[in-house]
């Protein structure tokens, strides 16, 4: 049987390395949900009759950018703003009938950076990394120092 | 799950009777933790952010609403730092 220093070296030593890896994904979470987020070439199917919904929601101004697909040249192009039009808070699109580039079904992609969470939300979320790491630190310090 | 099966149950029969147990607790616990953060923060508050927007409440209605997700922050945060104070 190991020492009673080893054994308690060994189980601190089991939950240090599954904090860690966990908070990998947890970082990676908070991160890709609070602040400002940006989604690049999201792939949305023109409809003239209703508005789309998109991804994001709460979309900054002038971030929105729609690529149509031209038949002529076989690739994507981006479109005038004068083919859609962006509702910020939801965060959904329509699509304008009069569009030469845009046609009624076809995919477009569209690009926009929109706002996650608000500022005081990103603040408090994102020390939550931090208090996870704080803790697994607490916890591996409570014991070297009851070994002490 | 019986603690005194599987190699957490071997490992904690190592370890000295005062601390006995709570190896596991531990490893329960900051997995509890990372699990809430990530279902808190990954699905709740976007959910919760979404429907707030499409709700398009205005006024004092929508400031008291829109400090749902501040809460939901704040509540998933407390139970980041909870356990630390709880064992120091």
């Amino acid at each position: 049987m190991a020492s009673k220093t080893a054994a308690v070296v060994l189980a601190l030593a089991v939950f240090t390395a599954i904090g860690v890896i966990l908070l990998g994904p947890v970082s990676g979470v908070v991160n890709a949900n609070t602040g400002t987020q940006t989604v690049t070439n999201e792939s949305v199917s023109a409809t003239f009759s209703d508005p789309v919904d998109l991804t994001g929601y709460d979309i900054s101004s002038d971030s929105v950018t729609v690529y149509g697909y031209n038949d002529s040249s076989g690739s994507y192009e981006a479109a005038p703003a004068s083919d859609y039009s962006v509702n910020k808070g939801p965060g959904t699109i329509s699509f304008s009938n009069s569009s030469s580039l845009i046609d009624d079904g076809e995919t477009t992609k569209v690009s926009y950076d929109y706002q996650a969470t608000g500022a005081i939300s990103s603040l408090v979320i994102g020390f939550t990394p931090l208090a996870l790491g704080l803790f697994i630190f607490a916890a591996i310090a409570n014991r070297v120092q009851g070994m002490m | 799950m019986d603690n005194n099966d599987g190699w957490m149950g071997r490992l904690e029969s190592m370890v000295p009777g005062d601390q006995r147990g709570q190896t596991g607790n531990l490893v329960s616990l900051v997995i509890g933790i990372a699990v809430a953060v990530i279902v808190g923060v990954g699905v709740a508050i976007p959910i919760t952010n979404q429907v707030l927007n499409s709700a398009n409440v205005t006024g004092l209605t929508g400031t008291i609403i829109g400090f749902i997700p501040v809460m939901l922050g704040v509540l998933i945060f407390v139970a980041t730092v909870g356990p630390i104070m709880s064992r120091t």
